[in-house]
Parts: structure tokens; sequence; C-alpha cells
């Protein structure tokens, strides 16, 4: 069985947590690829928080491209 | 991660280069009967890696302040002359995991500590010698380029701390005595701290807190692109604007609230130290009330010896004098009784008149009858011849004893021989009265001589304590003090911290409470145009959806660890008192309080359970603590732990060393709960991998031990 990577891990909380985003109308799809970018981010920055405003303005740049 | 050696050189008891312990994985247990080297061994551990060792009462002691007392005695007092130098060293060799990307390293960590001889004066007085600083080194081939590389200081400090995390550490290097304040559960940052380092959760916070600063950066976008598509944008804008406001509000607090917290914490864990190092030294004011007490008896008592001592003495000598002078005072009181019947006869004696004058009778008679009774001649009343006749009478001699000096002699002989009299008497009452001070002397001596060795027990727990800790009994009652004062002052710190977080909480739920009003508000006014799309708007929804959730799921994943924490611990628990039919019942953690209870099948706190248990619940929560650890972060490390087992009965240690054979990869226990006729049998057991025996030894055949001959030495026997 193939050993799950800690991204693999945290995804894995958040769909489990949603239902697989069942609780919510919005686009399902966009939903999962911003969880991996958000969880991409995280092990990034890992723990250290000066990096934190760096991976939001990574994250918010990649919504917009998205949503727009 | 496995240690496979450690080798000792001059380190503490462990005399010359010959001692090597080469570990397996599984379960490593080294044994030995008391002051055979154990703790010292563990001690070879954290110094290597650490530069200190922890002394209770002194709390963590570096090389600087050990000094010469990490050298070896008996290579000190063989030294012969001025600049002989003693190495004292520990190498342990440890082999990392091999992982999808590395394969394992092997990595050679020294420590090596240098003194060279000044004098030779006293070999064990820290004047005579002079200190290095140690050197550390680690060596390891380099997994890039194939080179032996050798790390020092910084460098390989670092290479140490990825090793051992120090985060880590307190649950996989522990000292069973310490265990109850080391990891103190009753503590609800113990169990929080060990989840965040075993575990994702810091993770979600982090997750946390970049989804909420694009949802607020965006939301503001949002709000002001809607503003300007708004019926009345002015009041829009004005709701935007208190929006806004509590938003900084809430990251002001949010920000205090953090740094509050993170201060709680370390004055937390500050407390944690302070009360471990309390409870370590609690037997220094004991043991130093109990002495001045029993001293202060002793006092008493010496001076009440010493009082009747005195009286006996006084009174001995004067029964003494009376009887050497009871003789002649007898024969005084002989002469003395003569003498008053001499005197009684004199005075008794009718004293005779010379023969040509006439007694009294006679006088008497003439001078009534007025007429001389020798001559026959008138002697009328009144007349010369009257007068003459009258002036014989009373004419008797006084004898020289009724002089008035005779009299007064008289009277002292008397006084004497009244005084002899309660002299006598006093014989009877000074003999009594000397029996009962010697009566009342024995008791006392008695008395003295049982707080005599009242104290002699009190020295010897007093240098017991100086021999286990290495300090002495007023410098631990002083810490003792210092340290109760430092445990007040934080005290007090982490109360006004609670208020203050107790507050800012307040605060943010109130600020949230108004956005949700305000935004209510908002939703309420017409835009002019509905037609227009408002992209931040959109995006918002996403980035609320997913903050809302990661806030659920962090409060989730953490109360998910503490299920698993419980449940592993529970494992252990179950499997160790499965042996021993005194414990019973099961671990619970209390998830409002975090503290760790014994519990019955229906949850009820069981009352009755001894520290013995406790201790052993606690050591199976750091089990599943660790084992969770090597579950989520993919690694394992050794667990060392001295004396863990010392408040646990025979079945439930050798329970508790099985349960830990199968949790940890490679596990070393240091421990004196094997004596050496039990070794024969503990070996066979399965679970055990390798097995050590330490003891103390000399080379010079002396049954007594002392310091400058006698050395550690360790015997393999099950390798």
């Amino acid at each position: 069985m193939k050993k799950l990577t800690i991204n693999d891990r945290l995804l894995e909380s958040i769909t489990r947590a949603t239902s697989n985003f069942s609780d919510t109308s919005l686009d399902k799809t966009t939903l999962l690829e911003i969880s991996k970018k958000l969880v991409d981010y995280v092990i990034e920055v890992d723990s250290s928080h000066t990096k934190e405003s760096g991976a939001a303005t990574s994250l918010e740049n990649d919504l917009y491209h998205k949503i727009q | 991660m496995l240690i496979k050696s450690i080798k000792l050189k001059n380190f503490q008891c462990y005399y010359g280069d010959k001692h090597e312990i080469n570990f397996t994985d599984g379960l490593n247990i080294i044994t030995g009967s008391i002051a055979s080297g154990k703790s010292k061994l563990f001690d070879a551990f954290y110094w290597v890696l650490n530069d200190m060792i922890f002394v209770t009462g002194k709390e963590w002691v570096s090389t600087k302040g050990l000094g010469i007392s990490l050298v070896n005695d008996k290579a000190k007092y063989e030294s012969q002359s001025v600049d002989d130098l003693i190495e004292t060293s520990v190498e342990i060799v440890v082999n990392t995991t091999a992982a999808k990307n590395s394969k394992s390293i092997e990595y050679t960590i020294r420590r090596e500590y240098l003194i060279s001889r000044r004098s030779m004066k006293d070999c064990f007085d820290s004047n005579t010698w002079t200190t290095s600083t140690p050197t550390l080194t680690v060596e390891y081939v380099n997994q890039k380029n194939s080179n032996h590389e050798i790390a020092q200081g910084q460098d390989a400090k670092e290479i140490i701390e990825n090793l051992f995390p120090s985060k880590i550490s307190p649950y996989i290097w522990f000292q069973g005595e310490a265990l109850d304040k080391l990891i103190d559960f009753d503590n609800k940052g113990t169990l929080r701290r060990a989840i965040d380092y075993i575990s994702y959760v810091p993770l979600y916070k982090t997750m946390n807190n970049i989804i909420s600063t694009v949802d607020s950066k965006i939301s503001k976008s949002a709000r002001k692109q809607i503003g300007k598509l708004s019926g009345n944008a002015k009041l829009y804008n004005e709701l935007s604007r208190q929006i806004e406001e509590k938003n900084n509000s809430i990251k002001n607090n949010k920000q205090l609230l953090e740094d509050k917290s993170k201060t709680l914490g370390e004055r937390t864990d500050q407390m944690d130290e302070v009360e471990a190092a309390l409870s370590a030294l609690a037997e220094f004011p004991k043991l130093s009330e109990e002495k001045i007490e029993i001293n202060n008896d002793l006092i008493n008592i010496n001076n009440d010896i010493e009082r009747l001592d005195i009286k006996e003495r006084k009174r001995f000598s004067s029964l003494w004098m009376l009887y050497g002078t009871k003789k002649s005072l007898q024969t005084a009181a002989d002469r003395l009784i003569e003498f008053e019947d001499h005197r009684q006869s004199l005075i008794s004696k009718e004293y005779e008149l010379p023969e040509d004058v006439p007694g009294d009778v006679y006088i008497n008679k003439m001078l009534k009858n007025e007429l001389c009774m020798i001559c026959d001649r008138p002697a009328e009343k009144d007349s010369e011849a009257y007068h003459n006749i009258k002036a014989k009478l009373n004419r008797k001699i006084k004898p020289e004893y009724l002089t008035p000096e005779n009299e007064q002699i008289n009277t002292e002989v008397l006084t004497f021989k009244a005084k002899l009299g309660t002299l006598s008497r006093n014989y009877n009452s000074i003999k009594s009265e000397i029996i009962a001070h010697k009566k009342e002397l024995d008791d006392l001596i008695e008395e003295r001589s049982i707080y005599k060795d009242k104290i002699q027990v009190v020295n010897d727990d007093i240098d017991k304590l100086y021999t286990k800790r290495g300090i002495d009994i007023s410098e631990g009652a002083k810490t003792h003090r210092n340290k109760h004062g430092e445990y007040k002052t934080l005290n007090e710190e982490v109360r006004n911290l609670n208020r203050k977080i107790e507050t800012y909480k307040a605060s943010l739920r109130d600020a949230e409470m108004q956005i949700a009003k305000l935004e209510n508000e908002q939703s309420k006014i017409q835009r002019v145009n509905t037609n227009v799309n408002v992209v931040e708007e959109e995006i918002a929804k996403y980035t609320k959806y997913l903050a809302n959730h990661i806030s659920e799921i962090e409060q989730k994943e953490y109360n998910k660890l503490i299920d698993q924490i419980e449940s592993e611990a529970n494992m252990n628990f179950e499997q160790i008192t499965s042996v021993n039919r005194t414990i019973d019942g099961k671990i619970k953690i209390d998830r409002e309080t975090f503290r760790v209870l014994n519990v019955n099948e229906e949850g009820r706190e069981l009352q009755n359970y001894n520290t013995g248990h406790y201790t052993l619940m606690k050591m199976c929560i750091i089990n599943a603590i660790i084992s969770l650890t090597n579950d989520y972060k993919d690694e394992s490390y050794p667990f060392i732990t001295d004396a863990p087992t010392s408040n646990l009965d025979d079945k439930a240690t050798f329970a508790y060393l099985e349960s830990i054979s199968g949790t940890f990869e490679q596990s070393i226990v240091i421990t004196k709960d094997i004596s050496e006729d039990e070794i024969e049998e503990i070996k066979q057991k399965d679970y055990i991998s390798s097995l050590f025996f330490l003891k103390i030894k000399n080379d010079t055949g002396n049954e007594k031990m002392n310091r400058k001959e006698a050395y550690s030495t360790i015997t393999p026997i099950k390798n």
C-alpha cells in the first residue's frame, strides 16, 4: 500500500471533514484545487510564520486566477 | 534511528577507556545494584548530547559547573605529577533509519573534556586542576559526495538537534524519579505540547492563518466593490468601515492573545520546572528542619544534664564532706554534751562562802533584828552598823564560766550543736536527692542517646542525599526557599495572564458578533445594478467556506489525537495490569482539564490508586505519544530511561518492560529492579534483546569501596 505523504493526509482530512464538499453548492473542483494549493503552501511554510503572508498572497492570486 | 553503541572514558565512576556497550534494536536492559553506575551511564548519554547533566536541586549543570567532578576519581588519584593530563570522553554511535530518498547515515557523536594537573596538592580539590572547555564533534559520511565529514561547534549541535529534537526529548529521555514533575499531566499544556509535536495540528493552525488572511483581504475588496454598486453607498461604506474597524480590533486582539498565550506557555513550563525542582528538593528543608529540631532538643537535654550534673556534684561533695566529718562532728557533739552536762552540774552546785563570812540567812536575820549576832551590838536600821551588815549580803563569788564572754561561747556552742543536729538529719535527705538526680540523669542520658541515634539517622539521610544530589543540606534548603519564591511569582504571573487571555477572548467573541450584525445590515441594502458580478464576492464564498471548515478540522484532529493517545495508552495499560490484579480501571484523559484519570467501567474516577499506579498510567501515555510520533512523523526515536519502574512491583515492572519492547524500535532501560540472582532467569525472556550488568569493584580486594580505588564495570549478559 502506498504510504501517505503529509500533503495527502492533510488534504484527506479536509475532504473527509466536508464529505467531499457535499455540504456546499460551491464548485467542488475549485474547492479541491484551492485546498490542494493551500496544503502545498502550508508544507512550504512549515510553521515558519514569517512565510505565512507570502503564502497568503500566492493563494489570493491563485483564487483570482481560478475564479475570474 | 538506533543508538549502536556508547563508549566511556574516565567519565565519573567509569575508570579508564574499556567501557563500551553495543546496543541492539528492541529492548536493552542495563541493571545493577545501588551505586553501581547506572545513573552515571544515563548522565553520559545526556552529557554527550547536551553538555550538561541534570543534578536534582541544581537542575541542569553544564560541564563548567560540574568541573572535575565529571572526571573519574581513581584517574585523578593515580595522577603522579604536575601537568598530567586526564581525558574524559563519551562517544555514541547513532544510525538513522533509511528513508525513501536517503540512505541510513551513521553519526559518531563525541564529547571530550581535558583537565591538567596544576599542583600536587589534594587531587580531589578543584584548585589542583586546570580545566578546559569540552569539545564536541560529529563524524559522518556525507551522502551527497561520500566525503568523510567532521562537524564541530554549532554545526555539530544542529546535527544533534535534528537527530534528537529538543521538543520530544522529555518524552524519550527521562529519569523515573523525576517523572511526576517532568511530565505533569495535571498541566493542560503538557498534552497540548506533545500533540503539537507528534501531529499535524500546528499545520492546521498555519493553514487557518493563511486562509483567514486571504479571506480578510478578499472580503475587504468585495465590500469595496459592492459599495460602489450599493443603493445607499454612504450607509454601506459606513458599515464597511465599522466592519473593518472590528476586523482590525480582532486582528490586534488575536495577536495579543497569541503573545499572551505564548508567554503563558513559557511561564507554565517554567512553573513546571520550578515545581519539579521543589519536589526534588523537598527532602532538603524537611531534613534540615528535622536536624535543627533534633539539635535543639539535644541542646535542651544537654543543658538539663549539665544542670543536674552540677547539682549532683554539689550534693555529692556535701554528702561526701558530711560523711568525712561525721566522726569528728560526732566526737564534737559528744564533747559538747559533756560540756553542757558539766556546765549544768556547775550551775546546780551550791557555792560555798568563805568561812569568815556568815551566810545570807544569818545576815538577813541580823538585819531583821537590827543586831549583829557576832558581836551582839545593836545595829539600828539605817545606822552605819546596819549598812555594814547589809553589805555582806550576796557576796558569793561568781564562777569564771558564768562570765559574759563564756555565756557567749556557750550560746555559740548551743547553735553549733543545733546545726550539727540539722546536718545529721540532712544525711538522708541529701542521699535521697542524689539518688533521685542519678535516676533523672540516667533517664536524660538515655534520652540523649535516643536523640543521638535520631540525629545519626538524619545525618545518614543527609549524607545519602549529598551522594545522590551532590549538594549539601544548607545549600539544598536555601535553593528550595529561592525556588518557592520563584514559584509564587510565576503563579501570580500565570493567574494574571489567564485573566488577560479570558478578556481578549471575550473581546473577540464580542467583535465577531458585532461583525455578523453589521454584515446583516449590509445585506439588507439593495444594489443599483444586480447584473454586475463582483469577482471578490465569489472568491470570498470559497475562502469563508474553507476558513470555517479548517478551524473545525483543527479542533477535530486535536480531539482525534487525544482519543488515539487514550486508546493506545489503555492498550499498554491493560497489557501491564493484566498481570497485576491490584491495579484496575482504565486511563481516561479529561477533555476539559486534560488531567489523566483512572476510571472504572462506568467512567467514574477511582479513588484508591497510589503513586506507582499513577506513574504507570503516565508511562503508558508516554508510550502512546512516542508510538504515535513514529506513526505520524515516520520517525522513530530510541527510548532511554533511568529507573522508570521504581514505583512498580516485579510483575508490573516486567509487564511494563514487555510493553515498551513492543512499542519502540529501540529502548534502553536502566533499572535496579533486577537483582544479580535474577539475571539468569531474566535473560531467557524473548522480549529482552540485550542485557548488561553493572558492578562497582576495586583491584585492591578491600571490601569497603572508596573513591580512590573503586570503579564501575559493565558486563554483557545477553547481547
